[in-house]
């Protein structure tokens, strides 16, 4: 028998100010939260999940901010807003979600899922461009980048040959005006 | 001709132009026009709420100042990831003035006043063009062809706003396939998510959320699924006959827009340009129940 004490588990330092900015922010108040699970048990993305959404909503609580944003969860989650529309106490865990992402990239931090990060700013750079996406060109620069080209080119071809992939982009007719939009949003903190 | 304002979108612009050209052939038939928002803009999807909130309204913002702007102030929003997104947006600014002024100098100098109805497809058809309108323009009966409804996440889910419908069992498109002919089958996945959004990041997590519907449609006897959302109908088009193909996977259904339903049996003439864009080819049951 091993006679030494068991080794304890660095001890939890709750911190305040993290639920208090999302509540700022986004205008969610997970203090209301009493943990029923409710949002976790509807969820169809746990098996990609390394904490399940009751636990974000806790640890938001919490205030555990570098694991939080560490965290797979938060890019497994599909945004189906299956967990807001079930919490008894309304609040839109979904919504909560997107802001943990919001702040991992506001901080510079490195997604713990990084293709969905970069899939997310590969198009928000193409709908920047013209202000509508050029589907195209979106898969060609993500499938380049990822390595994923095999499978899914043979999608697009197939796509293609069925008349479904534009060969011209469209765009808005003022591309500079719609460009201000987004030139907008970052100047207010909002947008990297 | 009663005119009704469409987003007509990115994906019904390319990926899914099939289902822009099967929502306006049976427009057509029932006495509606449908009229673009000029200059539309994409509302974002996911990648904008995901990474910056604000960004996430501005870019629907945008498409409504521009519905009203035009005059049009019923919009029908056919993809719902994009219903969701202006649904979305249109609520949080009629409730906020904060934000709504935030917005607003954003895209300025468009200037939105907040005058626009966001409306999916199936609120369009039950509220604007009617039932009567649809069984009058009715010439085929669909012969009672079992169909699954699909409605996905974002017709019954968006947070905080009142659904059309109820959100956990919606039945209005089970009674519009019913007023045409078709028997809709009662199936525990309608509102289940079959991963559309990342179709494009990771395609295995979203045949695995699909299967489990395919199986289930198929145990019921259900020829067709039916879907509302370009982004689920090409998902689960392109995962069946993904898993037809790679696993000879027992089930053959197309999968059709309501539309699509709708349009067949107010004769519209969709014919062979339209289904060969499918990928579960649905013109051997259409020949079964005499719509080809």
């Amino acid at each position: 028998m091993n006679e030494q004490a068991p080794q304890e588990k660095p001890a939890l330092k709750p911190k305040r100010g993290l639920a208090e900015q999302i509540k700022a922010e986004h205008g969610e108040d997970v203090y209301r939260c009493y943990q029923c699970q409710k949002c976790s048990a509807g969820c169809p993305m746990t098996f990609a999940m390394d904490y399940l959404p009751s636990q974000i909503m806790r640890m938001v609580q919490l205030g555990q901010e570098d694991e939080l944003l560490a965290s797979k969860t938060i890019w497994a989650c599909l945004s189906c807003n299956t967990c807001s529309i079930r919490c008894p106490n309304d609040i839109d865990i979904a919504l909560v979600i997107d802001s943990l992402r919001e702040r991992v990239l506001q901080e510079g931090k490195t997604p713990a899922v990084e293709n969905v990060a970069l899939f997310h700013r590969y198009f928000l750079d193409n709908v920047r461009k013209r202000g509508r996406t050029f589907e195209g060109e979106l898969l060609a620069r993500y499938q380049l980048k990822t390595g994923q080209a095999v499978g899914n080119a043979a999608l697009g071809l197939r796509m293609f040959l069925k008349g479904r992939i534009g060969l011209l982009p469209e765009s808005v007719s003022n591309k500079k005006a719609f460009r201000e939009i987004y030139n907008r949003v970052e100047k207010r903190g909002g947008e990297k | 001709m009663k005119r009704i304002g469409y987003y007509k979108s990115c994906s019904l612009n390319a990926s899914s132009n099939d289902y822009a050209r099967s929502l306006e052939m049976s427009f057509s038939k029932l006495g509606t026009r449908l009229v673009p928002i000029d200059d539309w803009n994409c509302c974002g999807a996911s990648s904008a709420h995901s990474t910056s909130e604000l960004l996430g309204l501005a870019l629907p913002a945008r498409n409504l100042a521009l519905a009203e702007q035009q005059g049009l102030t019923t919009l029908l929003v056919p993809c719902s990831a994009c219903y969701s997104r202006m649904l979305t947006a249109a609520e949080k600014i009629r409730k906020n003035d904060d934000l709504a002024a935030e917005l607003n100098e954003v895209i300025a100098p468009l200037r939105y006043m907040g005058t626009v109805q966001v409306k999916n497809i199936l609120e369009i058809l039950w509220n604007e063009v009617g039932a009567n309108e649809i069984l009058h323009a009715k010439k085929h009966d669909l012969g009672g062809m079992k169909v699954v409804c699909y409605y996905g996440c974002y017709l019954t889910r968006t947070p905080g706003v009142a659904c059309f419908d109820n959100r956990e069992n919606p039945q209005s498109m089970e009674n519009l396939v019913r007023m045409v002919g078709a028997e809709p089958l009662d199936w525990p996945f309608k509102t289940d998510c079959c991963g559309a959004g990342y179709s494009l990041i990771d395609a295995p997590v979203t045949v695995q959320l699909c299967e489990k519907m395919y199986d289930m449609a198929h145990q019921l006897g259900a020829d067709a699924i039916v879907a509302t959302c370009p982004l689920c109908q090409t998902n689960l088009d392109v995962n069946q006959d993904k898993l037809i193909s790679q696993k000879a996977a027992p089930y053959k259904m197309p999968v059709f827009y309501i539309s699509d339903l709708i349009g067949l049996a107010a004769g519209a003439d969709f014919g062979n340009k339209l289904w060969r864009k499918r990928f579960v080819d649905p013109r051997e049951l259409l020949n079964r129940y005499a719509l080809a």
